[in-house]
């Protein structure tokens, strides 16, 4: 019982702890803290944006040269393949249709 | 009765006023006036940086979540919409900051795993302990009772302890605190009556485990 009164008054006591608590202040450098943060912000937001700025257009230029890099390797070749096989397409029908063998009519009148 | 009613009047033409006085300091905070800003800073600096102490207990905690208070203060101005008082918004930026870096800090230490073994790679982080720190506008003859309620202040649920933590720390009115946690006063009102019980019921398991001399 005595244990339970001694509990009671610690926690009253406790709870009565914030009791004319002192709000706590700042120094008066804060200001000048505070804006010099601001600046050194703004500064660092200024770099970073230009060299994104300059990232971002090396990377399309990049991008670019390399796109066209790309294509023109790519159908280059394909426009040399495109060449070769058109040129094995004609020497096929001329073969097919004889259409170079001057004999063939030679050969169909003696028939 | 007369004098209640010119009471009246003289009190709503106040409020006009001052409401007339903060529209107009807003706009020229919105226009980046440098001196508007000052202004702004020198008259919340304390409060702010004392809500903060409040929650974090630790003053370069509270320091940094001041000054990211007024940076995002100067930052969006402009979203402010005048619908509570300006100090009221200011608040409860501060509240928000500081419930922020708190849950930071917990999620922190829940993943004390993934810490450990980054401490094997690289230098462990200097995390502040807050127990070392006291408020500092505690009376000396209170430090260890001080430090024993704010060890129980942060068992309470978030909603409790921001609204005691206002109105105990702080010492903000219950219509105060009702305006930063955009609650209504009854609502408040038995928050911090329930936040009082739960701290009695855990003060009381403390010194019974605690035994007393």
């Amino acid at each position: 019982m005595n244990r339970k009164k001694n509990i009671d008054r610690e926690v009253d006591k406790t709870m009565n702890a914030l009791e004319g608590l002192e709000p706590a202040k700042t120094d008066p450098f804060f200001y000048s803290r505070l804006s010099a943060k601001i600046e050194n912000r703004q500064q660092s937001e200024e770099v970073e944006s230009f060299s994104f700025g300059f990232a971002f257009s090396m990377a399309a230029v990049i991008l670019f040269l390399s796109l066209n890099v790309a294509s023109f390797t790519f159908y280059g070749n394909m426009f040399v393949e495109d060449d070769v096989q058109q040129e094995e397409f004609i020497d096929e029908i001329a073969y097919e249709y004889q259409v170079f063998d001057l004999s063939y009519y030679e050969n169909f009148e003696e028939n | 009765m007369l004098i209640i009613m010119y009471l009246h009047s003289v009190k709503e033409n106040y409020i006009k006023t001052k409401q007339i006085e903060e529209s107009g300091f807003i706009k020229r905070l919105e226009e980046r006036d440098q001196d508007a800003f000052k202004q702004l800073v020198n008259e919340h600096k304390d409060r702010v940086y004392n809500t903060c102490m409040g929650f974090l207990r630790n003053p370069h905690d509270a320091e940094d979540i001041s000054q990211e208070v007024f940076i995002q203060v100067f930052d969006s101005i402009s979203d402010f919409r005048e619908d509570a008082s300006l100090s009221t918004w200011i608040y409860r930026i501060a509240v928000t900051k500081s419930l922020e870096l708190i849950r930071y800090r917990k999620r922190k230490k829940r993943s004390g795993f993934f810490d450990a073994l980054n401490s094997l790679f690289n230098e462990p982080d200097e995390e502040p302990d807050v127990s070392e720190y006291m408020h500092p506008g505690i009376q000396l003859e209170n430090k260890e009772r001080a430090g024993i309620l704010f060890g129980e202040i942060e068992k309470l649920t978030e909603k409790q302890r921001v609204a005691f933590t206002l109105q105990k720390v702080e010492g903000l009115s219950y219509q105060e605190v009702a305006d930063v946690m955009e609650l209504s006063v009854p609502a408040v009102e038995s928050l911090i009556h329930r936040a009082k019980e739960n701290l009695k019921k855990q003060l009381y398991s403390y010194y019974q485990q605690n035994e007393l001399d």
